[in-house]
């Protein structure tokens, strides 16, 4: 793709937005070059390798990469493909090795990465320099339990990667000091380009009421549930990161403010008694303000995303510009009791993940969005994300309270955000170089 | 080795999966869930890839199969889970199945054992399950059901499934079609 029309698929202001990018070869192949290669991106949780030995497959990009404990006890995360002719040593989802080896010629590796062994090393590699051929290695950092990993090395370090929507992720992975642990993992394709999970989790509230009403008909007062995700406020985080958010105001009653949706408490009455009981340290340990903040869906970009309300923590895999692997895990606290965790799976289950009634209509949707970016005449007119703004000006931030840029939910400034920050990096010079 | 059962139980079990099939493949969703007892356990694991410890045929796959306490499966039902997933699809607003599916079901390999309850049997049977969609969604689900069915009058009713599917990752963008 030609510069000028690389540089023109995102509007300035970001409310204009090219329907290319959700279905073109080439700007899919630019953002592996650019958007996957340099980011900061979710690979697992470190109670998924909590011992030495323990290892589970994860992805970059497209690519697939051993997340691993060595023996001294740092995670590792691998290229999972052999130097010598580039087949994956490892082909189980998750387990616990000493070491991988390549089925081709036994080229084997330690969790850490490094070229252990060849047969008959001796005979044939006698000069070899084995420290230079171990498994391409990706810089590794892990937020409050999140093992991110990226093969950039001038990217910013991770705390500052995330900014501003760490006070935001730590509602869900860091209440109170106490750790968290994941459940999972479920995996499945959608025929959608992965940006569009990570645009439906900054900030889009505007189509549940719409999309999902198939589930809202089955509430009690449908009204009153869809006007209370409605008054949700959506925020732009620095660095394409963003999210809508429940805001209460002080006083709120705790049963008002669990930071769950309301029809876990009519699951197991443990739910409301375990948020009581630790609610003084929860407001002791994040502050009085966060326990007020119910975050419903985030996105870290790129494509990480939290839906704090059902304790979904996802990640979208690119395939290809239009298919998406979607990795699933629920992630609760440690010392959360069994029923607890129970009426969450239940609920989960009813409502997210490939069963999920609201998931269905979700995939769906995104589906059909990469269908209409194909064609020649389709393509030649932009998506309309202009919401909110008045004429040419972004949104005026509603809460100073709040780190980010603030606003109701009848705006679309966190998608508008994304894209900028989106293209900005699919732009910028490093990585694959400009035509 | 659990003791054989009838031929005659054997053929009016095997009729009532192909009745079930046909019952989903011609959306008669109500029909399918009075078949269903009312304290009826639907469950479709997650499955991985493990390397074998030691020799493959020793390899259970269960060991494949989400299963503790840190797994998620794929699909967890009850009665009352699966009669709301039924009012939703057949509701006419829930834009996955509007336009609905068009599903085949090829139930085979049907064997039948006595449970330790006296009421029940043990019912297993592979599946093939094609689903069409719109104009170009098609997707394919293979796999074995684990079932247990209770005797009710002079029938049967499912007490019990597990589906074990041969994909790690499910190449279909939902579930909202049943095993």
């Amino acid at each position: 793709m030609k510069s000028e029309l690389l540089n023109a698929l995102v509007s300035d202001d970001g409310s204009r937005v090219d329907r290319r990018i959700f279905s073109d070869e080439d700007v899919y192949r630019r953002e592996q070059e650019t958007v996957f290669a340099e980011s900061w991106l979710f690979v697992g949780h470190e109670s998924q390798v909590s011992q030495a030995g323990d290892f589970v497959l994860s992805r970059m990009g497209e690519e697939s990469v051993i997340v691993a404990r060595s023996r001294e006890g740092q995670v590792h995360v691998s290229l999972n493909s052999c130097r010598h002719r580039g087949l994956p040593v490892c082909r189980a989802d998750k387990g616990r090795a000493n070491t991988f080896s390549c089925p081709y010629h036994g080229w084997t590796y330690s969790c850490d990465g490094a070229l252990t062994g060849m047969p008959g090393q001796e005979s044939y590699y006698p000069d070899i320099i084995k420290t230079d051929w171990g498994l391409v290695q990706a810089r590794v950092e892990l937020y409050k339990g999140l093992i991110f990993a990226t093969f950039s090395e001038t990217q910013v370090g991770l705390e500052q990667y995330l900014g501003d929507s760490r006070f935001y992720l730590d509602t869900l992975v860091d209440r109170r000091g106490q750790g968290t642990e994941v459940i999972g993992v479920q995996k499945w394709r959608v025929k959608t380009n992965w940006k569009m999970p990570t645009e439906n989790m900054v900030g889009d509230v505007y189509h549940a009421g719409f999309s999902h009403r198939s589930v809202f008909d089955m509430h009690p007062d449908a009204k009153q549930a869809y006007a209370e995700i409605e008054s949700s406020l959506n925020v732009a985080i620095e660095g394409g990161h963003g999210l809508t958010a429940r805001y209460f105001t002080e006083g709120t009653p705790i049963q008002d403010r669990v930071p769950c949706e309301q029809q876990l408490l009519m699951l197991s009455a443990d739910v409301l008694a375990y948020y009581e009981q630790h609610d003084q340290q929860t407001k002791k340990y994040m502050g009085e303000l966060r326990t007020r903040i119910k975050p419903a869906t985030s996105a870290v970009f790129p494509n990480l995303h939290l839906l704090s309300t059902t304790y979904c923590i996802r990640v979208g895999h690119p395939v290809s510009a239009d298919e998406t692997e979607i990795w699933n895990w629920i992630i609760v606290e440690k010392d959360m009791p069994e029923s607890v965790r129970d009426a969450i799976k239940q609920n989960y289950y009813f409502l997210f993940g490939p069963e999920g009634m609201l998931e269905q209509d979700d995939d769906e949707n995104w589906e059909q969005v990469t269908q209409g970016s194909h064609g020649v005449q389709a393509s030649r007119h932009p998506f309309h994300l202009s919401m909110g703004m008045k004429g040419q000006s972004e949104v005026e931030d509603q809460c100073v309270e709040l780190p980010g840029l603030v606003a109701t939910t009848r705006s679309e400034h966190p998608q508008r955000n994304f894209y900028r920050h989106w293209h900005q990096v699919l732009t910028s010079q490093y990585g694959g170089g400009q035509e | 080795m659990m003791s054989a059962v009838t031929m005659e139980e054997h053929f009016y079990i095997e009729q009532a999966l192909y009745q079930e099939a046909r019952w989903l493949d011609k959306r008669n969703f109500q029909q399918w869930l009075d078949w269903l007892a009312d304290d009826v356990a639907y469950c479709v694991p997650s499955r991985f890839d493990r390397k074998p410890q030691g020799r493959n045929e020793s390899w259970k796959i269960d060991e494949e199969l989400s299963q503790t306490a840190l797994d998620l499966h794929l699909s967890e039902n009850n009665k009352m889970t699966l009669t709301a997933r039924v009012m939703r699809l057949t509701g006419n607003r829930s834009f996955s199945e509007v336009p609905p599916s068009r599903t085949t079901r090829v139930i085979s390999n049907v064997e039948v054992h006595r449970h330790e309850q006296d009421d029940c049997y043990r019912v297993d049977s592979v599946f093939n399950l094609q689903r069409s969609r719109l104009q170009n969604q098609r997707d394919r689900f293979t796999g074995r059901r684990e079932d247990v069915l209770r005797r009710k009058g002079a029938g049967f009713e499912l007490l019990q499934r597990r589906v074990i599917l041969n994909d790690t990752v499910l190449r279909s963008p939902n579930l909202s079609v049943f095993f």
